[in-house]
């Protein structure tokens, strides 16, 4: 369906991006792969998509001087104090409050990487039909800005991010990573990487509903769409992102492997049905998928005992 | 062996008792009710009650949503401190009993912290009361030896074990996700529990509150 002037579709990118260290990360990696991703929109879809950035921030000048012509809303912080995630919850019901009824909305944070190729992708599967696109992410460790590599195609993006992992990701890996909240579990073997999620990022939606969410975006905000309505990204080459955070920040971790009990722990009392929806998936982040068999009997055994059989359909298994 | 140290027990099935060292209270159950129950002073006290953990939590949507879940919570911890301070420790997220399709599901991980003079019981119990242990579809253990069924494990002391049954016709019962045994003839439905006799002889720690939180739950 076309929307706006001449038929002209609308994106709205989503970026909350607030105190000093995420501004520098957005205005300085985080946005040039945006600006990469842009240039890639713009050669496929020509001009038939317009983009405006809706960005919370307390740096409004400098953040308005970066993206100097491009669209752009700026959004104040809250007045009053609050934790991160009520602020950035707020960052992204703000931007998506803002959209026009059929825009396509991206919602990011100010520590995401994204690949050269991801909105391109994203306006792609909207023009199939799709009404959100989800995504797996990696966490990757901040390092100075000049070791930060240039904007990468989702391949490169996906590798570059699991070869330097943030401890929080290592905890993730099975049969080594020790979470006590294994909410995503990689499974490597050799160079090849599968990923298996519950909490996966609703990348991209379409505003042509009500999206009440809470807590965070990757809790709740998809469960608007029926499953039909979504496409999960598995392929390493469509799209991928990578998000970056301080050695600071952590996970609770135990004194042993997760194992699959301590996996359907977790997911008994903290995933939705969508997430084990999404945990039925296999989200290939490097190498090949087909390279990896370990996941199968794990996940096999997790779903086994989802409290949701229902939201599982046969075809996404 | 639990001796009265009244001399009187009435009904004498009830002859069980526990010692709050906090308050260096002694109770002693001498009815069917928790109103019925006595105190006296903790001299020459030995045996103990029952520990019952019984809150387990499963899919959010069963969560209780009444004001007094806070109330619960706080008297799951209280038995799940006292069992601790006797030599079982349940960690992690607790105990957990969730459906999945046609499964009743029981999960819990313990780590045994002793052995000698203890027993246990993991999984769906008929009923539960302070002064039996219950019995049921689950794993029990007296002193190093876990059993499910016919299928048997020893112990050593510092196990961490998940143990987890899924009950539809049959029970199966997995210890660390490998499968340890099979019980046919399930009756369900049973109510989850994990019950911890401590059977050494002398008094022994209990949490603060921990009577107070027994008296609220037990069925007695």
């Amino acid at each position: 369906m076309l929307t706006g002037e001449m038929g002209r579709r609308r994106m709205i990118v989503v970026v909350p991006a607030w105190g000093d260290d995420y501004c520098r990360l957005f205005l300085g990696p985080v946005l040039r792969t945006h600006k990469a991703a842009l240039e890639a929109l713009r050669q496929e879809f020509a001009n038939t998509v317009e983009v405006r950035y809706v960005v919370q921030t307390d740096q409004p000048v400098a953040v308005a001087r970066a993206l100097e012509g491009i669209d752009l809303t700026l959004v104040p912080t809250p007045a009053t104090k609050r934790f991160v995630f009520q602020t950035l919850c707020e960052g992204h019901a703000r931007g998506i409050e803002d959209a026009r009824e059929l825009d396509r909305v991206v919602l990011l944070n100010a520590d995401i990487m994204i690949s050269t190729g991801t909105f391109a992708a994203i306006e792609r599967r909207f023009r199939q039909g799709k009404k959100a696109v989800v995504c797996g992410g990696t966490r990757t460790l901040i390092r100075p800005w000049t070791r930060f590599p240039k904007p990468l195609p989702a391949r490169a993006l996906a590798s570059w991010a699991i070869r330097h992992p943030h401890p929080i990701t290592r905890d993730f890996f099975w049969g080594t990573g020790k979470t006590t909240h294994p909410c995503t579990v990689y499974f490597r073997e050799g160079a090849n990487v599968v990923l298996r999620g519950f909490h996966l990022h609703p990348l991209a939606i379409i505003k042509d509903r009500r999206t009440p969410f809470d807590g965070s975006i990757d809790l709740n905000l998809i469960e608007a769409y029926r499953t039909d309505e979504i496409h999960l990204v598995t392929d390493l080459d469509e799209l991928s992102i990578a998000e970056i955070s301080a050695k600071g920040k952590t996970y609770d971790t135990g004194d042993r492997p997760f194992d699959v009990s301590q996996i359907v722990s977790w997911a008994v009392r903290g995933a939705t049905s969508m997430h084990w929806w999404n945990f039925a998936h296999r989200i290939i982040i490097a190498g090949s998928g087909d390279a990896v068999a370990g996941d199968m009997a794990i996940a096999n055994e997790v779903l086994r005992l989802n409290p949701y059989p229902a939201a599982l359909a046969p075809t996404t298994i | 062996m639990i001796t009265d140290p009244t001399g009187v027990l009435e009904p004498p099935y009830l002859g069980a008792h526990f010692f709050d060292q906090q308050s260096s209270v002694f109770y002693q159950a001498r009815g069917r009710t928790a109103a019925d129950w006595h105190f006296v002073p903790p001299a020459d006290f030995v045996g103990s009650f029952v520990k019952i953990y019984d809150f387990f939590v499963g899919v959010p949507a069963d969560d209780p949503k009444e004001p007094e879940v806070h109330q619960i919570v706080a008297d799951a911890q209280k038995v799940r401190e006292t069992m601790r301070l006797c030599g079982l420790e349940i960690v992690g997220f607790g105990g957990l009993r969730w459906k999945a399709g046609p499964l009743d599901v029981f999960q819990i991980r313990l780590r045994f912290n002793r052995l000698s003079g203890l027993s246990l019981f993991a999984g769906f119990a008929a009923e539960t009361k302070a002064w039996a242990m219950p019995t049921g579809v689950g794993f029990s253990l007296e002193d190093d030896v876990l059993t499910f069924g016919e299928s048997v494990r020893q112990l050593r002391k510092g196990d961490v074990l998940a143990l987890r049954i899924e009950v539809a016709f049959t029970a199966t019962a997995y210890i660390n996700d490998e499968r340890f045994g099979t019980a046919f003839g399930v009756v369900p439905p049973l109510k989850p529990v994990v019950a911890l006799f401590d059977r050494a002889p002398g008094p022994r720690p209990v949490a603060p509150g921990y009577e107070a939180a027994l008296k609220r739950n037990m069925e007695c």
